[in-house]
């Protein structure tokens, strides 16, 4: 029993953990059909980010790490995909994958490619004990964190006027500019939101890693992608749901698959998704649109 | 007599007109292909073992202009297909002896199996074929990014069970030994084939149908196209494609590992693909190319070259940043591809037979049209 609820604390942290990835790339998905490989380097970025402000304060480094990430993401879209706004989805994920190899490339020249390690103040890592159960505290802190940022975003989106251009652009981009919403303001702005959420992932990997390497960030994408399209497109709830069932199937898996075929974990996460693709191909949510049917 | 003769005229002027439409275009390329197969090394010796990796590369982004740019749906998964073409390829060839010592659990056929190359290569391409035709059953009935994530979702599977299953592929330590019989010609001589069959596929009924679905699947289904058995066909075909580029590339490399055939490789080659243009074979061919000779110039760079009296040296790292520059100034300014949306073509020769009469088009008019803009 208590390594069932041990295991089922691990597996809310890592849910909720892929469940803000997949919401960073859902919301860009859902307004411009935008995969955004280069998610990935918005993460990395911000964990190195992190580890240069590793010395001060608490507010400080969340405050820099978020303006740092939403920075670049706003940089991206400017420089980069504005330019290929109405391309094909195949050419504005190859854009994105160009971005993002750049951006990789020159963090090696910057400093290398070798792995380096965060020397973070242990705090968040030491485990708490309630009942028997030995809890990290970094496990609650992303749990809380998710929680708080999901019902902010829903907020945001059910209640603020930009949340609610936000959703008809997502809805159908073209009926919504003909409506007056702007496509630049509202293209930056969920640009910028996907950079937030990818800065909080950052704080949450390296806290949790505390290993840093250019290459860190397609790891987290990759799984951002399966957990977006696995929970169901165009919806970001859906999204969120997706990245914890991912979370949920990799952990079980761990936890239950005989010894012998626990290297094999990665495959049968996979294969779960397959399966789950095929009777559900749009995802577990099904949205009531039928924009769904176009993607 | 007097009727006969002008109907025999365009009978063959049919017959030659619709050979033109078929052959033009791969023959143009290859005919390129050859220069830059036979040049490139007669400029610079070292340039060889680039040239050989190049046509690697465009025999596989070929295999995925047959799927993706057919059909229209981005498939992550197609170096799978390499990965298991490399493995049949390095297991059926590699010496018996060097098997039995570090690969000594394998099943009995193959460890003594000793399979001269060319065939080899074939059987490399039927394995990664019959895996393709089996994932495609269950996949070809998902579409758009669905169909996407399930194919990377097939990569990462054939990726972790290559790297686990310890007895046939000697898990992540690399495979050893497999003979060096991949030259530069017979990686052209591959790539030619290819070529062909490739624009053949397109230009068939059945490309058509996919072509015809990738534009408006709603449509398509309306004009009686099924969409699962031409993207099925598809994906077999551009399976058998990849999985001789797999033994291509294991018989160029002798050695090898599962990590070779993963994420990186996937994204280089669709970057090939789409770079150069998704929607014609033409766009293949100068994507495989153009990425491949920018490459090379840019290592160069990193290595140090001589202007005159000047050395230039770039520091580690700026091959890849030129390379993703490139790239994405390619997206910016020609989103469609470098080559837009039209296949090259041979120059128009002079008619042999005439014009045309008036009142009488000949059948190769129609497939001109319908491929014109594509």
């Amino acid at each position: 029993m208590v390594n069932f609820l041990q295991n089922l604390i691990d597996a809310i942290s890592l849910g909720s953990l892929y469940a803000l990835i997949a919401l960073g790339i859902a919301l860009l998905f859902g307004i411009m059909q935008l995969v955004n490989f280069a998610h990935g380097e918005l993460i990395m970025v911000g964990g190195y980010t992190f580890l240069l402000l590793e010395h001060q304060s608490w507010p400080v480094i969340v405050i820099g790490t978020i303006g740092s990430v939403v920075l670049l993401a706003l940089l991206m879209e400017r420089v980069a995909f504005r330019p290929v706004r109405n391309a094909s989805p195949p050419t504005l994920f190859i854009t994105s994958f160009a971005i993002s190899y750049l951006i990789q490339n020159i963090m090696i020249i910057a400093i290398g490619a070798t792995a380096r390690a965060a020397q973070l103040p242990l705090t968040l890592s030491e485990p708490v004990s309630i009942g028997g159960l030995a809890v990290s505290r970094l496990d609650l802190v992303t749990i809380a964190g998710t929680l708080l940022i999901l019902l902010l975003f829903a907020l945001f989106l059910r209640k603020t006027r930009f949340g609610l251009q936000m959703r008809a652009a997502a809805e159908d981009f073209e009926m919504a500019r003909l409506l007056g919403v702007r496509a630049n303001r509202v293209i930056a702005g969920a640009f910028a939101i996907s950079g937030v959420l990818a800065a909080v992932v950052a704080l949450v990997v390296v806290e949790k890693t505390s290993i840093l390497t250019p290459s860190m960030g397609q790891t987290y994408v990759l799984i951002g992608f399966v957990a977006t399209v696995v929970g169901g497109l165009g919806s970001l709830p859906a999204a969120a749901l997706g990245g914890f069932v991912v979370g949920f199937a990799t952990v079980g898996l761990q936890a239950w698959l005989p010894l012998s075929l626990r290297s094999y974990r990665d495959a049968f996460v996979f294969g779960l998704v397959i399966v789950i693709l095929l009777f559900r191909p749009q995802g577990l949510i099904v949205v009531r649109s039928e924009q769904a049917q176009r993607v | 007599m007097e009727a006969a003769s002008p109907r025999r005229a365009d009978a063959v002027r049919d017959a030659v007109g619709r050979a033109r439409e078929l052959l033009g275009t791969p023959l143009v390329l290859i005919v390129l292909l050859a220069v830059i197969v036979y040049g490139a090394p007669a400029l610079s010796p070292a340039l060889r073992p680039t040239v050989t990796t190049m046509l690697v590369n465009l025999v596989v982004v070929i295999g995925l202009f047959v799927f993706i740019g057919n059909s229209g749906v981005l498939s992550f998964g197609h170096i799978s297909f390499m990965a298991i073409g490399a493995y049949t390829y390095a297991l059926v060839t590699i010496p018996e002896s060097s098997k039995s010592i570090f690969l000594p659990n394998l099943p009995g056929f193959l460890a003594h199996a000793d399979v001269p190359n060319v065939p080899a290569a074939l059987l490399a391409g039927a394995v990664a074929a019959t895996f393709g035709f089996v994932i495609a059953i269950p996949l070809m009935r998902l579409s758009g990014i669905a169909a996407s994530i399930a194919t990377f979702s097939v990569l990462v599977i054939v990726q972790v069970v290559l790297s686990n299953w310890n007895s046939l592929t000697n898990g992540k330590t690399p495979i050893i030994g497999v003979p060096n019989t991949t030259t530069q010609w017979s990686a052209f001589a591959w790539a030619a084939v290819f070529l062909v069959i490739a624009y053949g596929f397109k230009e068939s009924a059945l490309g058509l149908r996919l072509r015809a679905s990738r534009e408006d699947d709603i449509a398509a289904r309306g004009l009686g196209v099924s969409i699962y058995w031409e993207r099925l066909s598809a994906m077999v075909v551009s399976a058998f494609f990849v999985g001789v580029a797999g033994a291509l590339l294991a018989g160029f490399l002798g050695s090898f590992n599962p990590d070779a055939f993963y994420v990186d490789l996937t994204i280089v080659t669709l970057a090939m693909l789409v770079v150069g243009g998704m929607h014609t074979l033409t766009g293949a061919w100068v994507g495989a190319i153009a990425i491949s000779a920018l490459t090379e110039v840019l290592r160069r760079f990193t290595e140090g070259v001589s202007l005159g009296s000047l050395d230039v040296t770039a520091p580690s790292g700026t091959t890849q940043v030129g390379l993703g520059l490139v790239m994405l100034l390619a997206l910016i300014f020609r989103p469609e591809g470098l080559v837009g949306g039209r296949e090259i073509r041979p120059p128009r020769p002079r008619f042999p037979f005439g014009r045309p009469r008036e009142g009488h088009a000949p059948a190769v008019v129609a497939p001109t049209k319908s491929t014109g803009d594509n």
